[in-house]
């Protein structure tokens, strides 16, 4: 029996990393399609629009050439002439005269072009400029923006667990390191004791994670016993009641885990799993919590280094440019003052577009929670002018 | 000639005649700045210089995110009032679950036509665009794709009222939050 279900549990390993994987790629495939579709769709309108020399393009050529002619051999006269008289010329120019819409809406060119408009960065180097191109780009971008939304969201769920994991691992190792400090330092005989107090209070996030005595409690507690009597019994009947909270909640789990070791349900469950993943996207983001100091250092850093390579490639653009144009790009304001040679290699930088439009994505949501927080806190100290205690919960 | 063009393009900003929205003076650079933190981003203005940029990156870097703190109460603010009236109505009618149902409808609809359907009209009468290039501007904008290819109050041949940029920016500000509610509600919808 054993020996015959070795091959069997490697059979349902993959299985179960192909459902788990299925739903993000389906989303990013959707989203690729779409953005290919529409390259497609583009290119045949606009590559296909007719240029039509029209009246006002020549009678601009005409008014410079008129201008050039008159200009005497004096380099300085010349220019206060030429400006006075070409700001009223240039006043009626049109970009559209002198773009060749074939060179520009290829199909590179086009696919770059959705993708300013779904991620919703919009440069407007390109912009539709027949009528049916309008039309299309407004519903092109009503169904786009929004499936770009979820699949943001939903890689976003990913990064949101990748980044709380790494983060609770770094304050994991924190604490070790500084209890082993402290254990060096005093005698190890208190050493216990004053563990699991500093535990305690050290992860004022988690709360209470052993079961502790009300009398020890009280004793870690020692902000409460500057406070009034009825304050304090009402933060000791909170702390119980959440710990029993805790408790049902981790028997309740555990009975589920009974339940779904019957073989006949796990072959359903994956499905369902499936389903029901459908439902949680977006749960995992709502439940980060990290400081916002490190999500802004990770933004920079990751900026920095597409900023490093881009250059290569961009020769006029330095350091600085290549940084200022990569935010300007993640954070999707996309000014368009920073024009790009090769456009087509930055659509192969396209996976860490992705990510990187994320990064930003979740900083802002975290920067949104932390603002409201605060401004929570100012309300409430101008309203009450009172310094509310502070309430350590299990999360 | 087409060097000339972009010498022109970034040699506009530098000289006066062009329009208050054009050059960096106190109205455009609070369009500017509405134009960044909203992401919307026109890119008719931008820096040049290094420390301009560098102050950018962090202006954008707290803005936007205030913004959405913004926008979501304002998406509140609405969502409750409209509550309000379906509440008030269905004590005075009697009706019963129908009418939430009937005010959002109609909610929406009167929604719709403030932000989408009626300032294409100002535009084409203060702009001299066409009805279409308005649609397609107030759009562009409210998604906050922002081309850049339609910016209000660029044209140095027209006059433009002292109200006109205000009552512009509100539009934009309620806009998107009405826009923002409406893809909550459908997502919502969607789950």
């Amino acid at each position: 029996m054993a020996l015959t279900s070795q091959p069997l549990r490697g059979k349902k390993r993959c299985k179960k990393i192909f459902w788990a994987v299925f739903p993000h790629a389906c989303f990013i495939l959707s989203l690729v399609i779409y953005a290919f579709l529409g390259a497609l769709m583009f290119s045949h309108i606009e590559g296909n629009r007719k240029v039509n020399s029209s009246e006002g393009y020549r009678n601009f050529l005409q008014g410079l050439w008129s201008i050039s002619k008159n200009l005497s051999d004096n380099m300085t006269e010349n220019e206060e002439v030429f400006k006075e008289k070409i700001y009223n010329l240039l006043g009626t120019f049109q970009h559209e005269w002198f773009v060749d819409p074939k060179k520009i809406w290829n199909f590179f060119g086009s696919l770059f072009f959705c993708c300013t408009v779904f991620t919703t960065v919009g440069y407007g180097n390109t912009y539709p400029i027949t009528r049916t191109g309008k039309y299309l780009c407004m519903l092109y971008a009503l169904f786009g923006i929004p499936l770009m939304f979820l699949v943001l969201t939903d890689m976003g769920d990913i990064l949101a667990t990748v980044l709380s994991k790494c983060y609770n691992e770094f304050r994991k190792l924190q604490e070790k390191i500084l209890a082993s400090k402290l254990c060096s330092v005093f005698m190890c005989k208190k050493e216990s004791e004053t563990k699991s107090r500093r535990s305690l209070l050290m992860n004022s996030k988690v709360g209470i994670n052993e079961p502790l005595s009300i009398v020890e409690v009280l004793k870690s507690q020692s902000a409460l016993k500057r406070k009034p009597g009825q304050y304090r019994n009402a933060e000791i009947f909170e702390m119980l009641i959440a710990r029993e909270k805790e408790y049902t909640k981790l028997s309740r789990t555990k009975s589920i885990e009974r339940w779904s070791s019957c073989p006949e349900l796990e072959r359903g469950k994956t499905m369902t799993s499936v389903i029901e993943n459908f439902d949680k996207i977006g749960k995992e983001l709502e439940k980060l919590d990290v400081p916002i100091l490190l999500m802004i250092l990770v933004i920079f850093v990751y900026i920095s280094c597409a900023a490093a390579i881009l250059p290569k490639w961009e020769t006029n653009l330095d350091f600085q440019e290549a940084f200022y144009f990569c935010f300007i790009t993640l954070t999707t304001i996309g000014f368009g003052d920073t024009q790009l040679q090769h456009p087509r290699f930055f659509l192969f930088l396209s996976l860490y577009i992705i990510i990187g439009m994320e990064i930003v994505f979740i900083a802002f949501k975290l920067g949104q929670d932390r603002l409201i927080v605060f401004y929570k806190k100012v309300i409430s100290f101008c309203g009450e002018k009172k310094i509310m205690p502070k309430k350590i919960y299990p999360k | 000639l087409q060097d000339i063009i972009q010498a022109y393009k970034s040699g506009i900003t530098l000289q006066g005649n062009s329009t208050s929205l054009g050059r960096w003076d106190f109205s455009g650079s609070f369009f500017f700045s509405i134009s960044t933190i909203t992401t919307i981003g026109y890119g008719n203005l931008s820096p040049n210089t290094a420390a301009g940029r560098v102050f950018c990156v962090f202006f954008a870097l707290f803005g936007i995110p205030l913004n959405l703190v913004l926008l979501n109460s304002i998406g509140q603010l609405m969502l409750s009032g409209v509550q309000h009236c379906a509440h008030h109505l269905e004590e005075k009618f009697h009706w019963q679950k129908k009418a939430t149902l009937l005010i959002r409808i109609c909610a929406l609809l009167t929604c719709l036509l403030l932000f989408l359907l009626l300032p294409p009209v100002l535009f084409s009468a203060k702009e001299g665009w066409s009805y279409e290039e308005g649609f397609y501007y107030s759009f562009i904008t409210l998604t906050t794709i922002g081309f850049g290819d339609y910016v209000i109050g660029m044209n140095p041949d027209r006059t433009y009222p002292g109200w006109y940029k205000n009552v512009v920016s509100l539009w934009i500000l309620f806009g998107m939050a009405w826009l923002a509610l409406v893809i909550k509600f459908c997502i919502n919808l969607l789950e």
